[in-house]
């Protein structure tokens, strides 16, 4: 009984934690630009997530390791350093927007600048970061994150052509800007597989103590989990593609355009629900991402580390998320637009997901870590094709949409 | 041929397209930009100036249409802006929207759009461009500031006008589609 309630609580926390900042631009411009016919990168960018989420898991109940003390110790210091520095800029551009996405929703509510609510935001994350535990921020954020599914509420009562979102989940060419069609594609690719998602699942794992009971557990959560949250950013996207286009709005380059987004369907409450969804969403992602970069470091280094833990008995993790914090709320408080952080930092992160996805699938070929868990071919040839092929369009595709053809 | 990116960091983009664009066209000012070191190899060898005159011509050519194609890039962001500021009044208008939602996000529609407008260049080819990035802007702020004052009747009324005013110029600028 008390696992089916982990279980349950697991794949609750899964849902809403899926959705934040990335999802929410990244669906919506998708949705703007293409209507339903990059369902497909929703779909593909899932499946690569439940298999690494699932692999996380797997690991760190294996071999009670995390993910960063596995690479550290499997590929030596010079290596991991790299892809602490690599994973690290990541994370602090992510966590960039996810702040400047709470900023947002206290602007559209309050109808005061973003740029005032950056050091509060800041502020409130980091005080529950070192007040709080990690079950507090896990489940309660993580909770609370389920105001998102209004959207999929949203799509029903905008009753859409149920064929053509269908075709939209078989990958197709664009009738027009194959680069900018590419670019959105590998930013959709970028916010759902945001290496934080598994730096943080698997230091979870150990948090929470998982024991070789809970591998059929890991699977279902991985799954069912990651599956339900992919059902929301489709919904995003679902209800920009009948928002947008009917309105001559073709192209969403300001979080201004998005925030009426649920209004046709839902009225009044459809606003405050949006901002609620956009607030709490990318508070819990903000929580998530700092957490996932204070235990890459501790794990990297062989400090102490718990998020349960005082912070005076694991001074140097306190010390990592409160730097990551004070240098990430920058851009936000000088006035940086955060849907333009954010979609730049979706397509870095897909260009960035080899150097922490491949040594990762090395761990999980290997004897000495997992034993007789290891990977499987298809887990293997999923995950390498998925990341392969979102680091080549991002490759192309980035330089091309920054600089121009 | 230099096409601007669609990545929405407008600033850039719009920096890139200005430092990188090719010389305006020559009639605009109404005299010839012929230097007078080709001035004199026409007199000199008429063949070889039509040739080099040949050339030129490629190159305006070749310059309009990457003009014409930054202007239709131009114009499709300016509509853009324009439809999303309809689309936030619109809603203030039915009162789904915030006023101080509304405030903030219709100045920005319109700060874009004047980003847009200033950055074309001054020359009678993009006059059109010009005066209907105003009129989008102008048409804006009247009808905010009649939804602002609870004057409904008046902002519906502009808002209409928007709407026709924007329409009648995606298609003249090619940008309906």
């Amino acid at each position: 009984m008390k696992k089916l309630f982990q279980i349950s609580l697991g794949i609750v926390t899964s849902v809403g934690g899926f959705i934040e900042t990335g999802q929410i631009a990244t669906s919506s411009q998708a949705g703007a630009a293409y209507g339903f016919s990059l369902l497909w990168a929703i779909v593909i960018g899932t499946v690569c997530l439940v298999f690494l989420i699932e692999m996380s898991g797997r690991f760190a109940i294996a071999s009670r390791h995390t993910v960063a003390d596995g690479i550290r110790e499997r590929f030596g210091s010079n290596y991991f350093l790299l892809t602490l520095l690599i994973i690290s800029i990541v994370n602090l551009l992510v966590l960039a927007s996810e702040l400047g996405g709470v900023a947002l929703a206290l602007q559209f509510v309050s109808g005061v600048g973003f740029q005032w609510w950056a050091l509060p935001v800041a502020f409130t994350a980091w005080l529950l970061l070192w007040k709080g535990t990690f079950g507090m921020i896990e489940d309660g954020v993580a909770i609370l994150g389920l105001v998102a599914l209004c959207f999929v509420v949203a799509v029903f009562v905008m009753d859409p052509p149920w064929l053509d979102v269908a075709k939209g989940l078989i990958p197709t060419l664009p009738h027009k800007e194959p680069l900018h069609y590419g670019f959105i594609a590998v930013s959709i690719l970028g916010a759902v597989i945001a290496p934080f998602l598994f730096l943080f699942y698997s230091s979870g794992a150990i948090e929470e103590k998982w024991d070789k009971s809970f591998f059929g557990a890991n699977r279902l959560i991985a799954t069912i989990g990651m599956s339900f949250g992919a059902v929301i950013a489709a919904a995003i996207l679902i209800v920009a593609a009948l928002v947008y286009p009917p309105r001559g709005i073709t192209d969403i380059e300001g979080y201004d355009q998005i925030a009426p987004i649920l209004t046709p369907a839902l009225g009044k409450w459809g606003f405050y629900l949006f901002a609620g969804s956009l607030g709490i969403t990318c508070f819990g992602a903000a929580l998530e991402a700092s957490l996932g970069q204070a235990y890459l470091v501790a794990q990297g280094f062989g400090w102490n580390w718990s998020e349960d833990a005082k912070p005076r008995t694991d001074p140097g993790f306190a010390l990592v998320y409160t730097g990551l914090l004070a240098i990430a709320v920058l851009p936000v408080a000088v006035g940086v637009d955060p849907l333009q952080l954010t979609i730049f930092s979706m397509a870095i992160t897909a260009l960035a997901l080899p150097f922490g996805v491949v040594p990762f699938l090395f761990l999980m070929n290997d004897r000495n870590f997992v034993g007789d868990h290891r990977n499987g071919w298809i887990s293997n040839t999923a995950v390498l094709a998925i990341i392969g092929l979102s680091f080549i369009v991002a490759l192309i595709t980035l330089p091309l949409q920054i600089f121009g053809e | 041929m230099f096409v601007v990116g669609r990545v929405p960091i407008a600033g850039v983009k719009f920096r890139l397209a200005r430092d990188f664009c090719v010389p305006s066209f020559a009639g605009d000012e109404g005299r010839s930009q012929l230097p007078p070191a080709l001035r004199m190899l026409a007199k000199r060898h008429p063949l070889l100036s039509k040739t080099v005159l040949s050339a030129l011509l490629i190159v305006s050519l070749v310059s309009c249409s990457s003009e014409d194609e930054r202007l239709h890039e131009q114009m499709k962001e300016v509509f853009l802006w324009s439809a999303s500021a309809e689309m936030i009044l619109d809603m203030r208008l039915n009162a789904l929207v915030p006023e101080g939602f509304t405030d903030l996000a219709v100045q920005r529609c319109e700060k874009q759009i004047a980003d847009i407008s200033s950055q074309l260049p001054h020359t009678s080819r993009y006059g059109p461009a010009r005066a209907a990035a105003v009129k989008l802007n102008g048409l804006i702020a009247a009808a905010h500031n009649e939804i602002d004052h609870d004057r409904l009747e008046q902002g519906r009324w502009h808002l209409v006008e928007l709407h026709h005013y924007e329409r009648e110029q995606r298609k003249v600028f090619g940008a309906d589609g």
